[in-house]
């Protein structure tokens, strides 16, 4: 009996322990409610229904556009925020929210006509309050806005001139603010959800935009329905009604192979972010279309350190230039995916100057002269001059894969060529603090998404957060700060053109190649547009 | 056996005492700055960062910033995450289901296939059954569970279409992340049971059984294996801890939710609060569980006391 006992006692304990919290295959354990209910996979995927699955790289830290720093938020807000314009293709600003706008003489002062008939996603009228409401929450610290706050630049007030009316005025002229007013951070959330719920923002913003946000699933998904009042799409989409899609599904699926996988078994309809060797192999795939939309900014590139010996040398920055084949580096790296660049705007980013082609294309020879001219000589097949041995040091961040790749094929070229480099990959957050020093480092992959050329300034000029050159020209600032305060397009493209000219005579920066969104969907998913900031936009998309 | 809990209980608080000083040194330690991080490219000015700092309280002293951390977890807070905008406690509420309900189903995987595994093997100790067994065995503790969950998403999923890859984190979505994470623990338990039942079958009172005239069966399941499976039942125990570790890389192969995927998350961002109270909290339920074994095992085999 006393042994019966034990031995159930025993197997009863082994069980007891694996089974007393769950049972298995059904809902977590204690999971809240919110989150254990999933819309089935079937209902999902199924063609007929226009609802589609996106398997989407990662969770953002926040949807609401006006705290977000991260491009990912934006590709989702997109769907869920209007701007008060859209930048059409050639990123000249068309009316969205607002359907016309005037600047005064000084270049501060902006008036804009608002759109009437539009309601936010809970029923809240759109109008001249509202945006009031909305710029004057980025510009509250409490909000902590990470990047709309910045682009809304030297901003001093708004005010409601009637219903339909607001004017926005600034300390100083701020030329890029139209661009930005189209990019979903500045995008327009309902005054009536904010007050009641600003928090709430984070998973659940409510703009009024064709699609709005129907569930928030942490570390899953987040899924968005058809907003069925939508009727106003900017005119540059060409599009009337609300959207043809019932539902978009973000699945976060972090492994870029399970994303893919995702796409071939007709789990999802679309993926974002296709690892680039997984590319060219969906691109043959007679069932899938690609896309590869270049992001606005600069192109993915090195940061000479001008501060630190031996790159603080114009002569050894340029050398180095030549001594570097990016054909080679982006094959190695990146499977040949993408195109090379060679300015320090990318293709496809207004300011974006051609003429840089081929500046600095692979000559080891003309490396070698420069490096000569400047009083270097070969010693043991490295160069070497006043018995120092020319050494770098190229930074990487080791999370991002892309990057520590270009900094590897690019030491191989500089080794190659006799330059001792060595390759060192951090944690982001390491990375930064060295960089932000800058006392260790000689070169650094990294890049900057923006959309307009104002972006140069924070790259280039002395004290600017992302001068990870240590960059100081007075002439080059003068002429960023001048560009910043021209209201005329092209006034301001002349200034660009000089300073981008400087910048690759100087040789700051390495551009290696044309950051872009590889995107891929099935082939029966038609209409998909991206807009300027390389989002994709689903208002016209459908499922054949 | 009372005073013997609350001395385990009480001993547990230098032991996570420790553990948190340790994790809070090391993430600490380790160079870097979340704050720039978290500003990421779009601060405009180096004041920015420093303005952060200070709001986080991030350039106060390590002693400082520990013991503020502590008077909070005594309280039940566990501070905030400054990457996720959210409180720690509710982060780890919400993801700790799903980390439990992973384990939980490993381990039955774990159990099933190691037990029969193990059983099969002694009683057929030598023939080719055993040998296969105990291959299996080793290839679950040998191969790493990154590879064997990529390979069991493209056979079942890619290839043959089975199991949908991303769909949910629950029901059949289940079934590849347990068996990822179970095979390994299998292996263990298969060696254990098959290692223990043999030595079992050899003692004096299986003769003694055997000679009474009692059927081999039940010989083998009421004499043998009911000894056998005691030493197991710490196996299983400890298994199940490393089941919540191993969880951190099956998590992030199959996109599931959990404290492991968050944990990465974490440390990568130099999330201080958030790594600090998932150290605690995984270090907690790890003495936890070896609390329960201990006791469990002095419950049913009574030559054990407990002191």
């Amino acid at each position: 009996m006393n042994r019966k006992v034990r031995v159930i006692g025993s197997l009863g304990l082994i069980a007891g322990i694996t089974s007393a919290l769950a049972g298995c295959g059904k809902a977590p354990v204690g999971a809240p409610v919110n989150s254990s209910t999933t819309i089935p996979s079937k209902v999902v995927s199924s063609s007929s229904s226009q609802n589609i699955v996106v398997a989407f790289p990662y969770q953002p830290d926040t949807l609401d556009p006006n705290v977000s720093g991260q491009a990912i938020s934006g590709m989702i807000d997109r769907n869920i925020v209007d701007t008060l314009v859209w930048i059409n293709a050639k990123g000249q600003p068309t009316p969205d929210l607002a359907t016309k706008w005037s600047i005064d003489a000084t270049k501060t002062v902006y008036t804009f006509t608002l759109r009437q008939g539009v309601k936010f996603q809970d029923g809240t009228p759109f109008n001249a309050n509202a945006v009031v409401f909305n710029l004057n929450r980025i510009e509250n610290p409490a909000t902590k806005s990470q990047s709309a706050i910045s682009e809304l630049g030297p901003f001093k007030s708004v005010k409601a001139l009637s219903a339909y009316k607001v004017q926005i005025t600034l300390k100083q002229p701020f030329a890029p603010l139209l661009t930005y007013l189209g990019t979903p951070n500045l995008g327009i959330l309902s005054p009536t959800a904010v007050q009641k719920n600003s928090q709430a923002m984070a998973t659940m913003p409510v703009g009024t935009g064709p699609f709005e946000v129907a569930k928030w699933v942490p570390q899953q998904e987040v899924v968005l329905k058809k907003n069925p009042n939508y009727n106003w799409a900017p005119p540059a989409l060409n599009h009337s009604g609300p959207a043809t899609l019932n539902s978009i599904t973000f699945k976060f699926v972090q492994n870029a192979q399970n994303r893919v996988s995702a796409l071939q078994t007709g789990e999802a309809q679309a993926i974002d972010t296709v690892p680039p060797t997984s590319f060219d192999a969906l691109k043959q795939d007679a069932n899938v279309t690609t896309y590869d939309t270049p992001y606005p900014g600069t192109p993915r590139y090195l940061a000479f350190n001008t501060s630190k010996w031996p790159t603080n040398d114009v002569k050894v920055r340029q050398a180095l230039e030549y001594a570097v084949d990016r054909q080679g580096v982006i094959k190695a790296a990146d499977s040949g995916v993408y195109s090379v660049a060679w300015g320090p705007l990318q293709a496809g980013t207004i300011g974006y100057n051609p003429s840089f082609q081929g500046m600095y294309a692979y000559n080891v020879n003309k490396a070698a002269s420069i490096l000569q001219q400047d009083g270097w000589s070969k010693v043991n097949g490295k160069w070497t001059k006043a018995g120092k041995t020319l050494s770098v040091s190229i930074y990487a961040i080791s999370g991002v894969e892309d990057w520590t790749d270009i900094a590897t094929a690019v030491q191989a070229y500089l080794q190659q060529f006799g330059v001792d480099a060595k390759v060192v990959a951090l944690a982001e957050p390491a990375w930064y603090a060295a960089i932000m020093k800058g006392s260790s480092d000689n070169m650094t992959a990294t890049y900057f998404m923006g959309t307009d050329p104002d972006i140069l300034r924070s790259l280039f000029t002395p004290g600017a957060f992302g001068n990870w050159s240590l960059y100081s020209n007075p002439t080059v600032t003068q002429e960023l700060n001048q560009a910043s305060q021209t209201p005329v397009m092209a006034d301001r493209l002349k200034i660009y053109n000089k300073v981008q000219q400087t910048i690759m005579n100087e040789a700051v920066m390495m551009p290696i190649y044309n950051e872009g969104d590889l995107y891929a969907t099935t082939k029966n998913l038609t209409g998909l547009t991206f807009d300027m900031s390389g989002y994709p936009v689903y208002l016209s998309a459908k499922l054949k | 056996m009372l005073s013997y809990l609350i001395r385990r209980v009480i001993a547990l608080v230098p032991l996570l005492l420790g553990v948190s000083m340790l994790v809070f040194l090391i993430i600490h330690l380790i160079p870097g700055n979340p704050v720039a991080m978290l500003l990421g490219p779009n601060a405009t000015s180096h004041a920015e960062v420093v303005a952060l700092t200070k709001e986080l309280g991030l350039n106060q002293s390590l002693p400082e910033q520990y013991w503020k951390w502590l008077i909070n977890v005594l309280q039940g807070n566990l501070g905030y995450s400054f990457t996720q905008n959210q409180a720690v406690t509710d982060l780890i509420a919400e993801m700790l289901p799903f980390t439990l309900t992973l384990s939980v189903c490993a381990l039955v995987v774990a159990i099933v296939i190691g037990v029969s595994l193990g059983v099969v093997a002694a009683v057929r100790q030598g023939s080719f059954i055993d040998t296969l067994a105990l291959a299996s065995a080793n290839l679950g503790i040998a191969i790493p569970s990154f590879w064997l969950g990529l390979l069991l998403i493209l056979v079942f999923g890619v290839a043959l279409k089975w199991i949908p890859i991303v769909s949910s984190p629950n029901g059949v979505g289940l079934i590849l992340p347990s068996i990822t994470l179970g095979w390994g623990a299998a292996g263990l338990i298969t060696r254990m049971v098959r290692s223990s039942l043999i030595e079992a079958m050899q003692e004096d009172y299986i003769r003694t059984a055997r000679a009474k005239g009692l059927r081999r069966r039940r010989v083998l399941i009421k004499h043998g294996l009911r000894n056998a499976l005691l030493p197991t039942l710490v196996v299983v125990g400890l298994q199940f801890g490393s089941l919540l570790a191993g969880s951190v890389v099956v998590e992030v192969i199959f996109s599931r939710p959990g404290i492991g995927r968050l944990l990465i998350q974490a440390i990568l961002a130099k999330d201080y609060a958030l790594v600090q109270g998932l150290v605690l909290v995984i270090a907690s339920m790890y003495a936890v569980i070896n609390l329960i074994v201990d006791i469990g095992y002095g419950v049913v085999d009574p030559r054990i006391k407990l002191r």
